[in-house]
């Protein structure tokens, strides 16, 4: 038996593919509108190859009526190339609200510009042709690791205005923005969202869910701040702390929980799994660099979690449920 | 598996073909790719999680194939690459203009979080894991020959598709669906028994996670406005809901039990919208959402316990009905009521109800808790009956409204400002209230043609309502304490914030960006608890074009988190029944007041009770460098380098004349230190206007340096003695992750371009 990932996507292809033959299976007997290559590119051959099997170049015709509804009016470069260049809508002189409104001339009624106002994009006076380039304009050179993917990182784009952004997600605990698995648009809507950070999901915590089911719960025993607000411990753009943590365990979890013995405790590097210079201590006198005898478990390793584990959530019966450690 | 998913997507591409073969008035034009090569990886380190994260960088081939087409009526795009590797990616779509499109994708992710692991325990990967205690022999030397040798990861494969028709615009309708699917292995582990020195074991937790997501949505589109209605179903299923492992410390190599992610099923509506065209220019954008999240778990009646028994934890319930509600609503006004004034009023809402079984654990006094099955002390002192356990439901209501403008005064010069206040209502023990308000003021100058700036202050002001008092409290109960706690995700607070950008042009070819940020946020009368909260960060790059033929990149940051605190140990405490459990002793009264003078019984005695603070600092800077040279007209050379360094530390400080030194309190020196270098150097060879070769060569290095780490052990205390059923054994998860690695690669592309 397939597996059901399998079957499902053969059975999208099939229906895919099985619609696409729908045209040479039942044409009409009237010949279709032909292709016409736009008098543009007879200079700008470049420049219409890059549009030219996308649906911007389906729209197109003789005249490249296309082309000057993005760039102007061109009846009187086409009687002079070398003069009377067209208006040109996005170059300087030209206000961010001019720029987009190019675009927005066609593209207004796409639900996914719904919120494009409310945005802080459209706020901030960034544009279309900020981020898109429809007629491919060669990104700076890549720096980053080896990557095994061939297209281009979405991530580049993004990195340009957010540079903080950039230094986190090459932090070495990290969400696969770097390897091009997650694109930073898998989380945020950078056309215009009513939710804060432009998140496609009304909360963090439902973007995080959307990939993090296994987070959802509900749990009998439930960590408020983790209900509340993922981001209370994780950064989700990148963190030198394992898991996207913000800080260190055991020091996060103490920056909330104290009380008598170990939640109160001092976690000092004498508890680690080596005698150190200056531990006095009975197990690491005249032991420097050997073992140590009193390691701390709650220090080591991955320190409270090591016992905790469930601090997102238990099942578990009782005060193992409760502290979460089951 | 994946062989049969690509000959699904190949036999898809084929189903286009009839598409191809139209009449010559309106032929399907085709350009696409092919790439295949090889790569070979020399990889050093013994555990290889961290250089291989997220890819696949076994030797072995590398290819991509893609495609794209179009007449004048139809379309398709498909690509897919690194077929047959655990990191393989692919997607089909197509469809004909104005009437409808669908597309399927299949994404892989690996997820390795230890190459190299070991464990005493067999049966990794299934829900049960075995061993007999106490072992015959430990780990001596390193790594344990004789435990099981595994990977521990999983593999997370996403695969969906979608159908949208468009032909009835402006009215759509959608559906998508996808399923994600993990299997393997995480990390997780148990603690050995009630007490923190009983020790804990790393255990490989069974990961068999299937999330199926379907969608379905439909709704009208104009310039004027749009409106949408969607419903979302989304069933995660978990093939093993707990774990069984021979726990090491109760006794009798008994099967201790951990409970892993019940399945959930989670049901959302949406109702979206807007409107324009209206005065001012105003768009009105309203969303409303309503989603339930429900799961079921049978509750477990015994857990392992001392001497290897199994004691009740009797529950008032057998099961777990568990069921979340969110709502939430955002509405959102923009407007230009004036020239060059823009403005946004918006408010948002968002609600959890949580509807779930409320439980309890014990029935005191009749019937308390065993063993150590309890929570806390039932009643007021003197008792010393074990209390209940009883779950807490979380819920929580936030409220936020605020406004923004924005007004270009002048020519190249744009002040905007705002507030929005917020306001949270909360079932929470600790903190049931809180609101924040938050100011903004921002100033951006465009005026010269090579240089922006733009200057940004934040402000919050953030008062939250904390429920511990110490009314009616001695200080020598433990529930004294919790008034002086802070917990600083809700802590009252003012936060400053202020950030800088610059974009400059200073001459043709040469762009230079910078952005500075400080951030500070002050918790307000914080006795015990993160005091603040300490950020800064300059970011900068640059870019040249020397010449048509060469394009330079480069870019650099260095930024610095500090997080100081407070806290208060209090070591020996009454065994009960006089002072009750958890009491200060008759020898160090008061103890959990944290104004009161320090104690300790004896110069370096952990019978004490002392106040003392930490300070966690992380330093990361990175730097890269990149370029591209077109060196001939056939021949591209690219390279890059780049380096990460971060520096984390940890510093203590308590009360005089406390004195420690069994073990004596030591700064961390190392906490989550760790450098990466990352080289690459390939070249593009251009044959001829169809095919071309790509060789290159990458170095990678890792190394990572922490406290909790170095000097790693599989058994703690090392060396460790097989009769101490308080041995804690671990895996090696993100220990030995050092590394670096060598890659070659080579590769041939054809390309084909449509015809004119």
């Amino acid at each position: 038996m397939l597996p059901k990932s399998t079957l499902a996507v053969a059975g999208i292809v099939a229906l895919v593919g099985a619609w696409l033959a729908f045209p040479a299976t039942a044409q009409s007997p009237e010949a279709k509108k032909p292709d016409t290559t736009p008098i543009c590119a007879n200079c700008h051959e470049e420049k219409w190859r890059a549009i030219d099997l996308t649906p911007h170049g389906a729209k197109n015709d003789a005249s490249g009526s296309m082309c000057q509804a993005c760039h102007g009016d061109a009846s009187e470069h086409l009687k002079d190339p070398t003069k009377a260049k067209p208006a040109n809508p996005f170059g300087k002189g030209h206000t961010a609200d001019e720029r987009t409104g190019v675009c927005l001339t066609c593209h207004s009624g796409n639900r996914n510009l719904a919120f494009w106002t409310s945005g802080k994009h459209q706020l901030n006076e960034v544009t279309c042709s900020n981020c898109h380039s429809i007629h491919g304009k060669a990104l700076a050179p890549s720096i980053n690791k080896f990557v095994t993917t061939f297209l281009p990182n979405q991530a580049e784009i993004c990195w340009q205005c957010h540079q903080p952004i950039r230094a986190a997600n090459f932090k070495p605990s990290h969400h696969p923005i770097i390897e091009g698995k997650v694109r930073c648009t898998d989380c945020h809507n950078p056309h215009g969202a009513i939710t804060p950070a432009m998140l496609k999901q009304p909360t963090i915590n439902d973007q995080c869910y959307s990939c993090h089911a296994d987070k959802r719960g509900p749990y009998v025993w439930s960590h408020p701040p983790v209900e509340e607000n993922c981001a209370t411990c994780h950064n989700p753009h990148g963190s030198v702390h394992a898991k996207l943590l913000n800080e260190s365990a055991p020091n996060l979890c103490q920056d909330c929980h104290d009380g008598s013995r170990h939640p109160g405790t001092i976690y000092g590097a004498a508890g680690g799994w080596v005698c150190l210079p200056g531990d006095t201590s009975s197990a690491c006198t005249n032991k420097t660099g050997q073992p140590n005898a009193n390691v701390n478990t709650r220090l080591i390793a991955r320190a409270c979690l090591n016992c905790h584990n469930a601090v997102h959530g238990s099942n578990a019966p009782a005060a193992r449920g409760k502290f979460f450690t089951r | 598996m994946c062989r049969k998913t690509v000959y699904c997507l190949i036999a898809g591409l084929f189903a286009a073909a009839p598409v191809v073969a139209q009449d010559a008035a309106d032929p399907m034009r085709v350009e696409g790719t092919a790439t295949l090569g090889g790569i070979y990886n020399n990889t050093s380190a013994f555990d290889r999680a961290q250089l291989d994260l997220y890819q696949d960088l076994r030797n072995g081939a590398l290819s991509s194939v893609g495609a794209q087409g179009r007449n004048s009526t139809t379309w398709f795009q498909g690509y897919g690459e690194n077929f047959g590797r655990s990191d393989q990616y692919m997607f089909l779509r197509g469809g004909i203009y104005d009437v409808f499109k669908a597309g399927a994708y299949l994404n892989d992710i690996p997820h390795n979080f230890s190459t190299n692991a070991y464990s005493p325990f067999v049966g990794i990967g299934s829900n049960t894991l075995t061993a007999t205690f106490p072992l015959g022999a430990l780990p001596s030397p390193q790594p344990p020959g004789n435990w099981s040798n595994f990977t521990l990861g999983y593999d997370r494969r996403d695969a969906g598709g979608y159908a949208e028709w468009q032909k009835n615009s402006p009215w759509y309708f959608r559906v998508d669906g996808n399923q994600v699917s993990f299997s393997g292995t995480k990390v997780g582990s148990g603690a050995n028994g009630s007490s923190p020195g009983n020790g804990f074991s790393d255990l490989a937790f069974p990961t068999q996670y299937t999330t199926s997501n379907w969608g379905v949505e439909g709704g009208y589109q104009t310039s004027k406005a749009t409106f949408a209605v969607r419903w979302d179903y989304s069933q995660f299923d978990n093939d093993n809901q707990t774990l069984k492992w021979t726990n090491p410390f109760f006794g009798g190599n008994q099967l201790d039990t951990t409970y892993l992610p019940p399945n959930n099923t989670f049901n959302k509506f949406t109702l979206s919208g807007n409107y324009r065209d209206l005065p001012w220019r105003s768009v009105i954008s309203a969303r409303y959402t309503w989603s339930k999240t429900t799961s079921d778990v049978g509750l477990g009646l015994t857990a392992l316990d001392s001497g290897g028994i199994y004691n009740p934890t009797s529950p008032n319930t057998g099961s777990f009905n568990g069921e979340h509600v969110n709502q939430s609503l955002a509405l959102a006004w923009t407007a230009v009521p004036a020239k060059n004034v823009d403005t946004r009023v918006f408010y948002y809402w968002t609600k959890l109800e949580n509807n779930s079984t409320q439980v309890r654990f014990g029935n005191a006094p009749n019937n308390p808790p065993v063993g150590s099955m309890g929570c806390g002390n039932f009643g007021n002192p003197p008792t010393t009956i074990q209390g209940n356990c009883e779950n807490e439901l979380f819920n929580y209501k936030k409220d936020n409204v605020g406004f923004d403008v924005w007004w270009k005064f002048m020519a190249g010069n744009r002040l905007g400002f705002g507030w929005d206040y917020n306001d949270l209502d909360q079932t929470r023990v600790d903190y049931d209230k809180a609101h924040w308000n938050r100011l903004w003021a921002e100033y951006k100058n465009t005026m010269l043609d090579t240089l922006s700036a733009r200057l940004k202050y934040q402000y919050i002001n953030r008062d939250a309502t904390r429920n511990f008092t110490t009314n009616g409290l001695s200080p020598n109960d433990p529930n004294y304490l919790l008034a002086y706690t802070s917990a600083f995700d809700m802590q009252s607070n003012t936060t400053n914030l202020l950030k800088l950008y610059l974009d400059w042009t200073p001459m043709p070819a040469v762009g230079v960006s910078f952005e500075g940020t400080w951030g500070k946020v002050d918790y307000d009368d914080v006795t015990l608890g993160r005091t603040s909260s300490d950020r800064q960060g300059y970011f900068l790059s640059g870019n040249w074009t020397p010449g048509e033929t060469i394009k330079l990149n480069a870019w650099g940051s260095w930024e610095q988190a500090k997080y100081p605190s407070n806290h208060r140990y209090i070591g020996t405490v009454a065994g009960g029944p006089d002072p009750p459990p958890g009491f200060c002793t008759a020898a160090n009264p008061n103890c959990y007041n944290p104004f009161a003078p320090p104690y300790q019984q004896s110069p370096g005695s952990t019978t004490a009770s002392y106040n003392w603070n930490s300070a966690t600092k992380d330093q990361t800077w990175m730097i890269g460098v990149g370029g591209d040279w077109q060196a001939m007209e056939k021949l591209k050379l690219s390279a890059s380098y780049l380096y990460i360094n971060n520096k984390g530390n940890a510093t203590f400080g308590f009360q005089n004349p406390i004195v420690l030194n069994n073990p004596p309190v030591l700064p961390i020196d190392d906490f989550d230190s760790s450098t990466q270098q990352y080289f690459n150097l390939k070249g593009s060879w251009a044959y001829d206007k169809n095919w071309s070769f790509t060789g290159g060569y990458s170095y990678g290095k890792f190394s990572h340096s922490d406290i909790a780490t170095n000097g790693y052990q599989y058994v703690a205390p090392y060396p460790g003695v097989a009769s101490n059923a308080s041995l804690s054994y671990l895996n090696g998860n993100d220990a030995f992750t050092n590394g670096s690695q060598n890659i070659f690669y080579l590769l041939v592309t054809y390309k084909f371009d449509a015809p004119r």
